[in-house]
């Protein structure tokens, strides 16, 4: 587990700016927070250099780009084939997000797929390979990104 | 949408931060030109919102759970979603086609969090069952590689397979 890092109001405040706006204007976000642009600058720095911003994300209307099927996929795996599993699924190119996890699923998978019969493909593709126990597959509708939802408290690092 | 949209709708997969004035140049119009296509794709609801992305375990979080929740039979479905969008920490909420009806995902500090979570959605009147997934992964609100999946260039790659 990587370590907490000290983030104090002002940082929080940055977070949300940026939360709501990846482009959000340093000059705009200086005002709310009454501070100089410089020091926005300085602590978006910091928090980029520490890991807690990683980068941005820009969401697209998927299906006016052609992509109709964002899906969560659940794999329970059979012992052992975790790696052949996650080997197999990171090859596949429509995979967004692949990550371990417990509980109902062993691997928790995000794609968007431009048919249905691509998501069929490519669960065949990760059963042939990966010798998998069972596979669920719910496709999403109207998703939405209620980003601001999430709690970002100040911490001592 | 046209060639000079589509250059845009790259630049922005490949850095969503990036300047006007450095997309302009990499396309080869002007600042301006940038500035008013972007203003339209957005205006067409093309270009949906941006966000940072964020490692949640830096900020105190152990990872995100994947709520996969089913309705009660004779429910009106959206009160489920309107209560969902509601809850803190919840960010990510969408009703699905497959084995249950509604999806959510919500960051985790601790386990008191996921119970008290859990016990709030199943409060709500049209839910039915609530099962959950955890994850260590901590990156919100998605993978920084996430723009990838729209790069034309990931396209002719998979066309090439």
């Amino acid at each position: 587990m990587s370590s907490t890092v000290g983030i104090d109001e002002i940082d929080v405040k940055i977070l949300y700016e940026l939360i709501r706006d990846a482009r959000a204007e340093l000059k705009g976000i200086a005002k709310s927070c009454g501070v100089s642009v410089t020091a926005i600058s300085n602590r978006v720095k910091r928090l980029r250099a520490k890991g807690v911003i990683t980068g941005a994300a820009q969401f697209m209307n998927m299906a006016r780009l052609g992509y109709l099927h964002p899906a969560s996929v659940g794999i329970k795996l059979n012992s052992s084939q975790e790696l052949q599993a996650i080997k197999a699924i990171k090859e596949q190119t429509r995979v967004i997000s692949l990550s371990r996890s417990i509980g109902k699923e062993d691997l928790s998978i995000l794609l968007v797929a431009k048919s249905i019969e691509e998501i069929d493909n490519l669960k065949q593709s990760i059963r042939k390979q990966a010798g998998l126990n069972r596979i669920t597959i719910n496709i999403w509708n109207t998703p939405s990104f209620n980003l601001e939802n999430v709690d970002i408290q100040p911490t001592r690092a | 949408m046209d060639r000079i949209d589509q250059q845009i709708l790259e630049e922005l997969t490949r850095n969503p931060q990036a300047p006007f004035s450095r997309i302009a140049k990499r396309i080869g119009v002007s600042p301006i030109t940038v500035q008013r296509r972007y203003k339209e794709l957005k205006e067409e609801g093309i270009i949906l919102r941006s966000s940072i992305t964020i490692d949640l375990s830096k900020i105190g979080y152990q990872g995100k759970a994947i709520l996969m929740i089913t309705n009660a039979p004779d429910q009106d479905e959206t009160r489920t979603t309107d209560a969902l969008r509601h809850m803190k920490n919840v960010f990510i909420v969408t009703n699905v086609v497959g084995e249950c009806d509604v999806i959510a995902v919500a960051a985790i500090k601790d386990f008191k969090n996921v119970t008290d979570l859990i016990n709030e959605i199943r409060k709500i009147p049209s839910v039915d069952q609530v099962e959950v997934a955890f994850t260590a992964d901590s990156a919100f609100p998605v993978d920084k590689e996430f723009n990838n999946i729209f790069s034309t260039q990931r396209d002719r790659r998979l066309n090439n397979v």
